[in-house]
């Protein structure tokens, strides 16, 4: 039976991995502005296209800190074109120009690509195959899971011992006061997108590694599940998110596994709506009471 | 004797492992104007959350017009984290203290003609909209107009729960008749608070006291028996203040309402109130009539200090 | 007194719609009318109705939702299932065994009764496609509208994309054909009197139809209702408004309505299929909202034909690779782009200085805060102008970047200046007939004096 599993499993774990790194980017901006970044996915997208692009005309060497660069620029970027300018403004306002966004960037993916899908290039040792208890996959399924750990273990590490995690940390608790208290609030959530772009870099280079083809609406399916994994998790909390993260990628690939494969899709949201009314602050989330 | 409205029995609202209101006791008769008062931060809107069921607490009953309206133990989390007194009292647990079977009988049947769930484990927690039904009604300490609507339809909104038309009838207008009756009765009101003027202006383009005053408004077209003001005066110069007492008292005797409101103004409390009741970081440090209180020594130290010159 | 007025102004208003019917019957009829504009008004008034379903929802009671898709979804199919006609279910249903219902609706009450059958037929099937989708809102509506507003949003979200996979399922082909295209239902094109076409006046009258319905909603005790909701649904609660009623209440209606749109658009389509109705789609009537005005019915409406409008017909030309034709063509579109450039960034500038607002200000930390839009907006016009002049100089001909989906990168762009600059929208919160009147501020009515 473990044999005939294991394969899934390992699948599982492998795109959980990359869920979990795509959701904790959601799960920060989230806890700070309390928006919900809808451009998120396709950031992971546009890391994946930079990098066909890169690939094809530089070296591996210099096109991978390339895509996580320019990743990362966009991020900033959209942050400060898009979200800041209503930071004052009611919430629906801000997710309405974050769907904007999105669509923005879908549309220029599809016109600069002419909507071809494009072949990732082949990542050197990650892709390799490699054998594991019995079954072969590529060793990028292996890495995932301790690469995406490692990540998470240094981000906590981040958040809980330096300054400007302490910060964060602050902004999410209570975002005027913070301002109030000195923090340099723009710094702050300028910092956010930064991490949380670049692990949508890291993870769109172990995602395409698995699932090659890119074309513009490819990330918008792994962005929303991997923000039901943040919500899954408690939005705001970053362990929350990874093992969300990982709970989607490792049922979603059973599911497959079983042959519902139209249903995998739909579990995600099936699990949203089970932990939107039973526990909406989710695993680790917090309790707000509102004063009347 | 004069009929009861409100009786709120032992009354705790925790907030985790914050008391805010500590097992309060009070009971409004009819035609009363009853103040609470106290500093800031004593629990006093947490008490009218209470009553009128933004909060279910974490213990206690309340009645209303002889009915049990409210009623909670703590339960879940809260077992743990109960810091109040008589967390027993609302549950199937409970037991009547007398000092024979007959006495004990005769207590039984009058707590269970009070509380129809009386010696269960029954909750009665019901969202605030059945409580103004039922007649209560209360205006907000900082101000909840609806900005977007006129002075007219901030009050005709609040006529809404009255309506006997049902969703066909009201959209393709077979309710006329009921639609012109609830107009005028909006008008009325209008008079009484004299905002006839700017009835169709936007709510919030009314000066500060104005707006107060059509918080009244709004909350007397729901047609309650008992009227909650939270800090009516609040931000009122003098005259306004004066106005203001005069308006309360003639809600009184024209409408026939009762009164109770949470007030800073002291020169408003003492003029107008029948009672007063203090409360003090969640609990009732003293109540009576104006003149008691004022020479009460505990309310003094608490809260209303000494003239300069004492 | 009052009656008179209500009475005059429901008269003006039925005259205008008869002869909005007319017009558009007239469109139907005469020759040379170009099919993209038949198109157009088809599918801006469906799309009306969806926009007009979606703001009663969010502008109006204050509630996030992106289920409208799904809602649609449901109708549509629903629709397209009761009225295939009977000899043809076996080839659209072809994958499955005795696939189809067996029936048609349209079609035994058309052979019986004629057009008027026809009508009436279409009419049922609308109705109950409105149904099921408003079923379905409130059996999601349970659970899902305590939700915080965000959480909410994501839920009606998820929930659509739930609807769409289960349609799809094979098990449920028989009934939906699960994922194949489902089509030869009664459309537009079926409708005529004698011999005059009635395809664009159709969707004409059943979408102003329901809108008539959501105003007459709006300006009800209900209507009211749900605006108090919105802005303030504490003080509408103890007011005695059963927030989760009304709520709840809403959202079926909207549903209702989304559901019939959802139909009306698969008879202007004469296909449908689950695929075709995902996010995205709701994302669009979001933005039409948007642009519209949250709040503002009026809005919507001229808000989705402006839409539909742009991304079918108005900016095609974006797509298609041009070559002007010679040196004097190049230096007149040379002239009308740098004109139109300078103007789009005078009127920002301006509206910009109007507000207050700069480009570069002074924050209270002593380092300058920029606003990045504003900067990358000038930057991106200075380009373009640097282009130009480039371009006049150079041999070439072709214009560059004009080719396929350049339209979309363009409204796309629109879109979100109009969602960072003009959150108001075109009509605000106002409608169309409001705009000749003011709410008098209280200053406005001291100065007149006693009255």
């Amino acid at each position: 039976m473990l044999d005939k599993i294991l394969p899934y499993l390992l699948a599982g774990v492998s795109v959980g991995g990359q869920y979990a790194l795509i959701a904790i980017g959601y799960t920060m901006v989230y806890g700070i502005l309390r928006l919900i970044n809808f451009a998120h996915g396709d950031i992971f997208t546009v890391a994946g296209f930079v990098m066909v692009y890169a690939a094809a005309t530089m070296p591996l060497s210099v096109s991978i800190p390339l895509t996580i660069v320019l990743t990362v620029i966009l991020g900033v970027m959209v942050e400060k074109v898009a979200y800041r300018p209503l930071r004052t403004a009611p919430r629906m306002s801000v997710m309405i120009s974050a769907i904007g966004m999105s669509y923005l960037l879908q549309n220029s993916m599809w016109y600069l690509t002419g909507g071809l899908a494009k072949q990732y290039p082949v990542l050197p040792w990650i892709s390799d195959r490699v054998n594991v208890a019995g079954t072969t996959t590529s060793r990028v399924t292996i890495i995932t899971p301790f690469l995406t750990i490692l990540l998470v273990v240094v981000l906590v590490v981040l958040i809980k011992r330096t300054k400007i995690g302490m910060a964060m940390r602050a902004a999410s608790r209570d975002f005027e006061t913070a301002q109030l208290m000195g923090i340099k609030i723009n710094n702050v959530i300028s910092f956010t997108f930064v991490v949380g772009s670049f692990l949508a870099a890291v993870g769109s280079m172990l995602y395409f590694s698995n699932y090659a083809t890119v074309t513009p609406t490819v990330g918008a399916m792994p962005g929303l599940k991997a923000f039901v994994a943040a919500v899954f998790g408690g939005i705001g909390s970053i362990p929350g998110a990874v093992i969300g993260g990982f709970i989607i990628g490792i049922c979603e690939s059973l599911i497959k596994g079983s042959g519902l494969t139209t249903f995998s899709d739909a579990f995600t949201f099936a699990l949203l709506i089970v932990i939107l009314a039973v526990k909406p602050t989710g695993l680790f989330g917090e309790n707000l009471t509102e004063k009347v | 004797m004069s009929e009861n409205v409100l009786r709120v029995e032992n009354a705790t609202m925790q907030f985790g492992g914050v008391v805010a209101v500590d097992n309060l006791n009070l009971e409004i008769n009819k035609g009363e104007i009853v103040s609470l008062i106290g500093p800031n931060g004593a629990g006093k809107t947490t008490a009218f959350n209470v009553i009128t069921g933004v909060y279910a607490p974490s213990n206690g009953r309340v009645e209303f017009c002889g009915e049990t309206i409210v009623r909670n133990h703590p339960q879940g989390k809260m077992k743990k984290l109960y810091k109040g007194q008589n967390p027993e009292m609302y549950t199937a647990a409970f037991r009547v203290q007398a000092e024979n079977a007959e006495t004990k009988d005769a207590l039984e049947e009058t707590e269970k003609e009070r509380d129809s769930a009386a010696f269960t484990d029954k909750v009665l927690a019901p969202t605030p909209d059945v409580i103004t039904k039922l007649g209560m009604a209360r205006t907000f300490q900082n101000i909840r107009l609806w900005k977007s609507q006129t002075v007219f339809d901030n009050i005709l909104i609040a006529k809404h729960l009255r309506r006997t038309s049902g969703l066909f009838s009201a959209t393709f207008r077979l309710n006329r008749r009921e639609e012109a009756a609830q107009r005028a009765d909006v008008e009325r009101l209008l008079e009484i608070v004299g905002l006839s003027e700017a009835k169709d202006e936007l709510a919030t383009s009314l000066p500060y006291g104005k707006q107060r005053r059509l918080e009244i408004a709004r909350a007397l077209a729901t047609e309650p028996k008992l009227l909650l003001l939270d800090e009516p005066a609040a931000g009122m110069n003098p005259q306004e203040t004066n106005d203001l007492t005069e308006f309360i008292g003639r809600i009184r005797s024209d409408l026939g309402l009762t009164v109770f409101l949470i007030e800073h103004h002291m020169d408003l409390v003492m003029d107008i109130s029948d009672r007063i009741y203090v409360l003090d970081f969640g609990g009732l440090i003293a109540k009576g009539t104006p003149a008691e209180i004022q020479n009460n020594q505990r309310v003094i130290d608490a809260y209303l200090g000494v003239a300069e010159d004492a | 007194m009052i009656k008179k007025n209500d009475h005059k102004k429901a008269w003006i208003a039925l005259m205008i719609a008869v002869a909005v019917l007319v017009l558009v019957g007239a469109l139907d009829n005469l020759p040379h009318v170009p099919s993209m504009l038949l198109t157009v008004l088809q599918k801006g008034a469906i799309y009306a109705l969806v926009a007009v379903s979606m703001n009663l929802l969010n502008g109006f009671t204050g509630l996030f939702s992106l289920g409208q898709a799904g809602f649609m979804l449901l109708g549509a199919y629903t629709y397209a299932v009761l009225t295939v006609p009977v000899e043809r279910q076996a080839s659209v249903y072809q994958r499955y065994e005795e696939g189809g219902l067996g029936f048609s609706v349209t079609q035994s009450l058309g052979n019986s009764m004629g057009q008027f059958g026809l009508l009436l037929g279409v009419v049922i099937c609308l109705i109950l496609a409105g149904c099921v989708a408003g079923f379905f809102a409130w059996l999601i509506g349970l659970p899902v509208l305590k939700l915080k507003s965000d959480y909410l949003a994501i839920a009606t979200l998820g929930f659509a994309e739930i609807i769409r996979a289960v349609v799809q399922y094979e098990k449920l082909g028989p009934v939906t054909n699960g994922s194949n295209l489902l089509y030869g239902f009664t459309g537009f094109t079926d409708f005529h009197l004698g011999s005059l076409k009635l395809t664009t006046v159709m969707p004409f009258l059943f979408s102003g139809l329901c809108i008539f319905v959501v105003v007459l909603l709006i300006n009800s005790t209900y209507g009211r209702a749900f605006k108090a909701i919105r802005d303030d649904e504490v003080a509408a609660e103890a007011m005695g408004i059963n927030l989760a009623k009304h709520k709840r209440m809403s959202f079926i209606i909207s549903s209702f309505f989304a559901g019939i749109s959802g139909a009306l658009l698969a008879m202007f389509q004469a296909s449908v299929q689950a695929v075709a109705f995902k996010a995205a789609m709701t994302y669009e009537i979001l933005l039409i909202v948007v642009i519209g005005g949250i709040g503002s019915i009026t809005g919507s409406a001229i808000a989705s034909f402006l839409f539909v409008g742009c991304s079918e017909w108005g900016l095609r030309f974006l797509d298609n690779e041009t070559t002007l034709k010679n040196f004097d063509a190049k230096v007149k579109f040379a002239v009308i782009f740098g004109v139109l450039i300078a103007a789009v960034v005078a009127f920002g500038l301006l509206s910009m200085k109007r507000k207050g607002e700069k480009l570069i200000t002074r924050a209270a930390q002593g380092r300058p805060a920029v606003r990045w839009g504003a900067v990358l907006g000038l930057a991106v016009a200075a380009i373009a102008l640097l282009w130009d002049v480039w371009f006049v100089i150079s041999p070439r001909l072709k214009l560059p970047l004009l080719r396929s989906g350049f339209r979309m990168v363009v409204f796309s762009v629109v879109i979100m200046i109009m969602v960072l600059f003009f959150r108001e929208g075109i009509m605000g919160d106002k409608e169309l007939w409001d705009l000749g009147k003011k709410k008098r501020s209280a200053k406005a009515k001291a100065g007149v004096g006693n009255e």
